[in-house]
């Protein structure tokens, strides 16, 4: 993982740049002084650590939009940042670019029940939306596990997932507009109450660009009615298999939970070493959520804890209060603090596999433990197959860091060979950047890189992200057909 | 117009090449089944991609679906159904609606045509279900994007861009789709002779709570008489229809047959209920009307209120209001000018859905768009389809 070497032409310009900047937003909008931007230095992914050359703070967005064509005019690079808890460096800053940072722009704007909706600015907390609408008996699905902190914004951009995501959809599937500020300043306002409109599916592209098109201004986003009941299933199993097994049978008898999550032992022992959420003493830990109607749950509680024996499930419990439902869910939620514990560093890893891989991919993880000589926990969105392998390391130890690293791309191209993707839910952002061609061919990636070129054909917005090369733009648009060397005579035509 | 078959990402590259060395554009079909759906294309070569047809791969228990974009819907609907799994946008059949034959359609057809149903507003549209893609572009080659599991933020999410593009950015060649566990049971309430904004306010209340209704339709009069039996009768009928595990559905429809005994509610069976959806899907209710059609993407809220400044012989709501469908009289103008500014001073999105070629050409199909989504429009068109070779004008003039 590095960082593009800074423009040192640009960095030399600096107080011209922050005092341009001044003028445009309040001077106190604007930090520059070193100890200040200490605060901006990383993301969630801090083994990469960098300062901006300044960091901005808008607060509306005829403000962003105008800090953008400043930075497009000036040549200046711009790093988005909602919350800052990327876990995959999408906002790390650059040294030669500003920190376009979205946390003034806090407000919820609206809340229409009536159109079951809420437009938000970005900079408002994922959880926020639920505790706005929650009275009402309405909230908001896609539920990160980092929703206490991470912003709506910063959601859009990473098209972020959660644990209820196999039954309510990611991100994308919950929004129903957004404005975005693009490089050349113009507004763009797509899709709104009514859904995003016909014409290209601009709303489904903007989301998951990870700040590489343009930057979120508004948030339209789709609010549900809360299930009356929820309960969920605390499962053990002597194998991971088996509980895989027992995923796969659950999904093949027409269920779709609301969660089904997986744990391996060792993180359940560091969670119950944590919390003592009083999970079994199992190889393996499932957490399958049910929700509906009381009678809806009830027979459902029911088919699933026979298919679990039917797999061979050692331990069954099903929550009886919400108390306790929550109980079973706080150890699961602290798998990553409880992990931290036992290890002074861990890099947290974020493939997709087809779930029938699963016993094969936590095999070979468990041998590229051994040859790394790292401890890896694994955690898994079992219903989707989306794995959160935690490599455990100790940045102060001499080569640990690049060992992790390895390990950690190891897993990740063993994700995408055995017919899965690099990343399900916490984006490409600088960590997995480099293993883009992995799991896309070059013309793949240079359709991609024309899309980025229709927005931002400067490569200002987040350049050394998602990437690991940015062509020329007029390079990639050319079409190069000679004569008729193309025509082919053996093509059927009428 | 000539037409060239291709029967692999190989050979549409070749015909694309071949196309932009002699300068010709390109139409593309699959069956075409939807031919009179947008502005009409002007092109001197047809590509034709109905041969590049078959199950690349289902993986039920992976709840995953690959197959060639040229497969007719009604195979995958056959396949799936012996597992026990459907598509959850639930596509319907529009080839009678726009005067083809019925059960034709491809996939293809049906992910570039952004084609729903009634489900829509609860489980999405083909957007939400296309993970992954090979298409071939305007630089005559072959490319992938998305990927073949249910839950991937790897690079951009080019799938939703190519679901609702009318081929405009190049023909789909193999397409992944996530497919769901059929429901077991489903079952419809309706209710009669209710005016369109009593209708529309009660399915805004049963989105509103926690009941997962999968369709919420309401039919004027002039529609509702074309269905069969003791339906018939030439008045308002809301629908709400429940799907799920049997116990649900029996629990809820008990509820609302409770809720709504005095409002003299009838449920329709599972049967009857699967039908009744498949034609409000079909517009096959709204085809039965002359005249031009528009579709209108509204705020739930403002559906009756549309409705009303429009002044339309029949109306088919659904989507608990986000959707309407309106019959106006045939005239040359369309009533473009009202519909569309009715439907902009609440917030709402146009398409003129069934109209001459004409009126589709003079007046455009799509919601007209501000300066900067037009120039995002055209940009994003460049960046697939440099040459302008594909279904030039389907969708705007010069997209």
């Amino acid at each position: 993982m590095h960082l593009p070497a800074p423009d040192l032409s640009i960095v030399a310009r600096r107080s011209d740049i922050v005092a341009g900047l001044r003028e445009i937003v309040p001077p106190d909008s604007v930090i520059a002084d070193d100890d200040s931007l200490g605060v901006y230095d990383c993301d969630a992914l801090t083994a990469v650590r960098q300062k901006p050359l300044a960091a901005v703070l808008p607060a509306d967005t005829g403000e962003v939009a105008r800090i953008l064509r400043f930075c497009r005019d000036q040549g200046v690079n711009v790093v988005p940042r909602g919350a800052g808890t990327s876990l995959s460096g999408g906002s790390i800053p650059l040294g030669d670019g500003i920190l376009l940072v979205t946390s003034r722009l806090n407000r919820i704007l609206e809340i229409d029940y009536e159109n079951r909706c809420a437009v938000v600015q970005p900079g408002v907390t994922n959880l926020a939306i639920t505790k706005a609408v929650e009275d009402r008996g309405f909230y908001y699905a896609p539920d990160p596990s980092s929703q206490l902190a991470c912003s709506i914004g910063g959601n859009v951009a990473e098209n972020s997932g959660g644990i209820h995501c196999l039954k309510y959809g990611i991100t994308t599937n919950n929004l129903l507009g957004v404005e975005i500020a693009l490089i050349d300043g113009d507004i763009a306002r797509i899709g709104g109450k009514a859904g995003a409109p016909s014409g290209y599916d601009l709303l489904g592209l903007v989301t998951g660009s990870e700040g590489l098109l343009g930057v979120v201004t508004e948030v339209t986003v789709r609010i549900l009615p809360r299930p009356p009941v929820a309960r969920a299933l605390l499962l053990g199993f002597p194998s991971i298999e088996s509980a895989g097994a027992c995923v796969a049978a659950v999904i093949a008898a027409g269920i779709i939970p609301a969660g089904m999550e997986l744990m391996d032992r060792l993180t359940v022992e560091a969670v119950e070493a944590y919390c003592r959420p009083g999970y079994p003493d199992a190889e393996a830990c499932l957490i399958a959520e049910l929700d509906g109607t009381a009678a809806e749950v009830t027979a459902l509680i029911a088919r699933v804890e026979r298919i679990a024996t039917d797999c061979g499930a050692t331990s069954c419990h099903a929550s009886t209060s919400e108390a306790e439902r929550l109980a079973i869910w706080a150890g699961r939620k602290a798998a990553f603090p409880a992990t931290g514990r036992i290890a002074p560093d861990m890099l947290c890893m974020d493939g997709t596999i087809p779930r029938r891989e699963l016993p094969r991919v936590l095999n070979r993880i468990g041998e590229l433990s051994r040859i790394y000589g790292l401890p890896v926990a694994n955690v898994f969105h079992a219903g989707d197959g989306n794995l959160h392998p935690l490599i455990l390391y100790d940045v102060m130890k001499p080569g640990d860091l690049e060992r992790a690293e390895s390990f950690g791309n190891d897993i990740l191209t063993l994700c995408v060979e055995c017919g899965g993707v690099l990343t399900g839910e916490h984006g490409v952002g600088i960590e997995k950047r480099d293993l883009m061609p992995v799991m896309f061919a070059e013309e793949d990636l240079a359709q991609q890189l024309r899309v980025k070129c229709a927005f931002d054909p400067s490569h200002r917005l987040n350049p050394g992200k998602v990437f690991p090369h940015l062509h020329a733009c007029a390079e990639l648009g050319r079409v190069h057909v000679h004569g008729g060397a193309f025509r082919r005579a053996d093509l059927p035509r009428l | 117009m000539s037409v060239v078959w291709v029967y692999s990402a190989v050979e549409a590259a070749e015909a694309v090449k071949a196309a932009i060395a002699d300068g010709e554009k390109l139409a593309i079909r699959g069956r075409d089944t939807k031919k009179s759906l947008g502005r009409p294309v002007d092109a001197g070569r047809m590509l034709d991609i109905s041969r590049i047809a078959g199950t690349i791969r289902y993986e039920p228990e992976e709840l995953i679906l690959r197959v060639k974009a040229g497969t007719p819907l009604i195979d995958i609907e056959m396949m799936l159904r012996e597992h026990r799994q459907m598509l959850p946008f639930e596509p319907p059949d529009w080839g009678p609606f726009f005067g083809a034959p019925d059960r034709r359609g491809t996939i293809g057809g049906v992910l570039a045509a952004d084609v729903s149903g009634p489900r829509r507003f609860k489980a999405g549209g083909p957007r939400d279900a296309l993970l992954g893609f090979t298409a071939v572009n305007g630089f005559g080659e072959s490319y992938k994007a998305g990927g073949a599991v249910v839950k991937n933020v790897t690079g951009y999410d080019l799938p939703k861009l190519m679901c609702g593009s009318f081929g405009t950015l190049g023909p789909l060649i193999d397409v992944t789709l996530k497919v769901l566990p059929a429901p077991e049971r489903e079952d419809t309430i309706v209710l009669r002779g209710l005016t369109a904004p009593e209708g529309l306010r009660t399915l805004r209340a049963i989105a509103g709570e926690p009941l997962e209704a999968t369709g919420l339709a309401h039919l004027s009069g002039e529609l509702a008489r074309h269905l069969e039996g003791a339906l018939g009768i030439a008045e308002g009928l809301t629908a709400i229809r429940f799907e799920g595990a049997r116990e649900a559905v029996e629990e809820r429809v008990a509820a609302m047959m409770e809720r709504f005994r005095r409002a003299g509610a009838r449920r329709l069976g599972d049967n009857v209920s699967h039908d009744f959806w498949r034609r409000v899907g079909a517009l096959d209710l709204v085809a039965r009307e002359p005249g031009v059609v528009w579709r209108i993407l509204a705020p739930p809220f403002a559906a009756a209120a549309i409705a009303g400044e429009i002044g339309p012989n029949a109306v088919q709501y659904d989507q608990a209001g986000g959707q309407l469908f309106v019959v106006l009289d045939d005239a040359p103008h369309a009533h473009a000018n009202l519909v569309r500014s009715v439907a902009a001073r609440h917030n709402a999105q146009t398409a003129l859905f069934r109209a001459g070629e004409g009126q589709r050409a003079a007046h455009g199909v799509f919601q007209p768009q501000d300066e900067v989504l037009a120039r995002l429009t055209r940009e994003v068109k460049s960046a697939f389809d440099p040459e302008q070779v594909f279904n030039p004008g389907r969708m705007y003039e010069g997209v």
